[in-house]
C-alpha cells in the first residue's frame, strides 16, 4: 500500500470498515510511513474532539411550546363549528314531523349558535389556560315524543342544574342548583329530566388540547310555552 | 420512568406507539417530544451553529411530524423518519441563512451567532462514573463548532450523524438516502477538512503541554 491509497482508506479504517486484508496493510504501512502516521493521529483526535461535545440541552419550554401549537391545530374555525353544530341539530330526530315544530327548532338551533360561544359559562374546576381548554357547549337539543311534556307545563320557574359531561358529549350526571319548591319530591319531573338530560340532551364535549374530555356546564331550562312546545336551554 | 427506559420499550412496542400516535393520542405525542427533543436539537444545532434557529427548527420538526404522522407508513423504522425530517428542516434553515448572507453580512468568517448567553450545556454530575469520556473546554467547544460551521452540508451532515449522534453506515445511508460508497467517501472529506480547518488547533494539543480541560484532563492516544 501507498501514502495515496492509506490517505482515502484513513476514515474508513477509523471506522473498522475495512476488508481485513485493507486492515493488515493500512497497519503495515502506518508502521512504516511517518506522514501517514501523523495523519492518522490527527484523525483520531478530530474524532475524540467530536465526541467530546457536550451533549446540548434544548430550551426548557421547548415541549410546552410545541404542544401548545398542535393543540392550536385541532380547532376547527369557528363558522365550520357553527354549521357542523346545525348539521348534528337537523339528523333525523324521534319527532312527528310538524312544520311548526321543525321551524321553531331550526331557528333555537340558529339562535344558540350566536349566543354560545360568547356566553360565559360557568368555569370547570380545573385551572387550565383558555387557550387549551375549552368548556362542553349545548349545540342542539331533541325534543322527542318520549318527553313527557306535560310535567314541565306546571313549572313556573326555570330549573338551574349543573351537569356532568363525559367526552363523548352525553350528560353523565346532574346536579339541580335551583328550581321550583319541592321539585325533588315531583318524582314524575324528576323522571322526565332524566330522560331529557340522560337521553335527549347531547352536547359539545369540552376538549383539553383539542381532544374531548369530561367537564362540567351549568344549565338552565326554562319551560315557554308556546304554541310549538319547545324546552330552551340555556347555557 | 425514566426516557431511557422509556426508550427501551418503545423498541419493542413500536408499532403500537405508531397507532397511539396516529389516532392523535395527546399522551403518545407527549412521550415522542420528551424522547426526541434532545437528539434532534443537537443535530439542528451543529447543522445551524446557532441555539434560537436549532430550537425552532426542532419546533417546527414536531409540527411537521404532528400534520404527517397519519401517512407514516413504517417503511423505514420511526427514529429514521423522523431524523429525516428534522434534518431536512435544518437543512432548509441552512440554505436559507446560506443565501441571505451573501447579501447582508460582509465576513464569512463569523459563524451565526445571534444568542447573547452561549448554547445550553447538559450538566453531568461529577459523581457519574465516566472514566473514558470527557468534556471539551468551552475554547475547544467553540473551535469545533467553527470548524464545522465552515464545512458545506453534506459533509457537515454525516460528520455530526456519524462522530456526533453515533450512527452507523446503514443508518446514516438509509436517513440520508445515499449508498454506503457516497456515506463512506463524504465521511472522508468532512473529516479531512475538519482536520486541515483544525490543523493548529491539534498541533497545539499534540505538541503543546497537556491542556487543563473544565471537566477533566483532554488525553490523548
Amino acid at each position: 500500500m501507498d501514502c495515496r491509497e492509506s490517505r482515502k482508506l484513513l476514515s474508513s479504517y477509523l471506522d473498522d470498515v475495512l476488508s481485513w486484508q485493507e486492515t493488515a496493510a493500512m497497519e503495515r504501512h502506518l508502521e512504516g510511513c511517518l506522514s501517514c502516521a501523523e495523519q492518522h493521529r490527527e484523525m483520531v483526535t478530530v474524532r475524540k474532539l467530536m465526541r467530546s461535545l457536550r451533549r446540548m440541552e434544548p430550551p426548557s419550554d421547548l415541549a410546552l411550546r410545541v404542544k401548545i401549537e398542535a393543540s392550536k391545530l385541532n380547532q376547527p374555525p369557528f363558522a365550520e363549528r357553527v354549521f357542523s353544530n346545525l348539521g348534528t341539530a337537523l339528523r333525523p330526530i324521534a319527532i312527528p314531523a310538524f312544520s311548526g315544530v321543525v321551524l321553531t327548532f331550526l331557528f333555537f338551533v340558529v339562535l344558540m349558535g350566536t349566543f354560545l360561544p360568547g356566553a360565559s359559562v360557568s368555569a370547570s374546576d380545573k385551572d387550565i389556560p383558555l387557550s387549551l381548554f375549552t368548556e362542553p357547549r349545548a349545540s342542539s337539543f331533541y325534543m322527542s315524543r318520549f318527553v313527557q311534556l306535560e310535567n314541565f307545563k306546571s313549572l313556573k320557574e326555570p330549573i338551574t342544574v349543573e351537569t356532568q359531561v363525559g367526552n363523548d358529549g352525553r350528560i353523565v350526571d346532574y346536579k339541580i342548583l335551583s328550581g321550583p319548591k319541592d321539585l325533588t319530591k315531583d318524582l314524575a319531573t324528576i323522571r322526565s329530566l332524566n330522560e331529557f338530560f340522560f337521553f335527549e340532551l347531547y352536547l359539545e364535549p369540552a376538549t383539553l388540547f383539542g381532544r374531548p374530555t369530561s367537564g362540567k356546564v351549568v344549565l338552565t331550562l326554562n319551560f315557554c310555552p308556546t304554541a310549538n312546545d319547545r324546552i330552551d336551554v340555556l347555557g | 420512568m425514566s426516557n431511557l427506559e422509556i426508550g427501551f420499550e418503545l423498541a419493542e412496542n413500536e408499532v403500537a406507539f405508531v397507532d397511539r400516535l396516529q389516532i392523535g393520542s395527546e399522551e403518545a405525542f407527549e412521550t415522542l417530544i420528551h424522547l426526541y427533543q434532545t437528539p434532534i436539537y443537537n443535530i439542528a444545532y451543529r447543522i445551524l451553529g446557532d441555539p434560537s434557529e436549532a430550537a425552532e427548527a426542532v419546533q417546527e420538526t414536531f409540527m411537521k411530524i404532528y400534520k404527517a404522522i397519519k401517512s407514516f407508513r413504517g417503511d423505514s423504522g420511526l427514529k429514521t423518519w423522523i431524523y429525516k425530517i428534522a434534518i431536512s428542516e435544518s437543512l432548509n434553515r441552512h440554505r436559507w441563512w446560506k443565501r441571505w448572507r451573501k447579501n447582508v453580512i460582509a465576513s464569512l468568517d463569523e459563524p451565526l451567532n445571534f444568542s447573547e448567553n452561549g448554547p445550553r450545556y447538559l450538566d453531568v454530575p461529577d459523581n457519574l462514573p465516566s472514566p473514558e469520556s470527557y468534556y471539551a473546554s468551552r475554547e475547544t467547544e467553540r473551535a469545533v463548532q467553527k470548524a464545522l460551521d465552515k464545512l458545506p452540508f453534506d459533509f457537515r451532515i454525516v460528520v455530526v450523524l456519524r462522530d456526533i449522534e453515533g450512527m452507523s453506515y446503514e443508518d446514516i445511508g438509509e436517513t440520508l438516502k445515499l449508498s454506503q460508497g457516497t456515506v463512506k467517501s463524504r465521511l472522508w472529506r468532512g473529516r479531512l477538512e475538519l482536520k486541515t480547518q483544525l490543523h493548529h488547533f491539534i498541533e497545539e494539543l499534540h505538541h503543546g503541554p497537556v491542556v487543563e480541560a473544565e471537566r477533566g484532563r483532554l488525553e490523548l492516544a
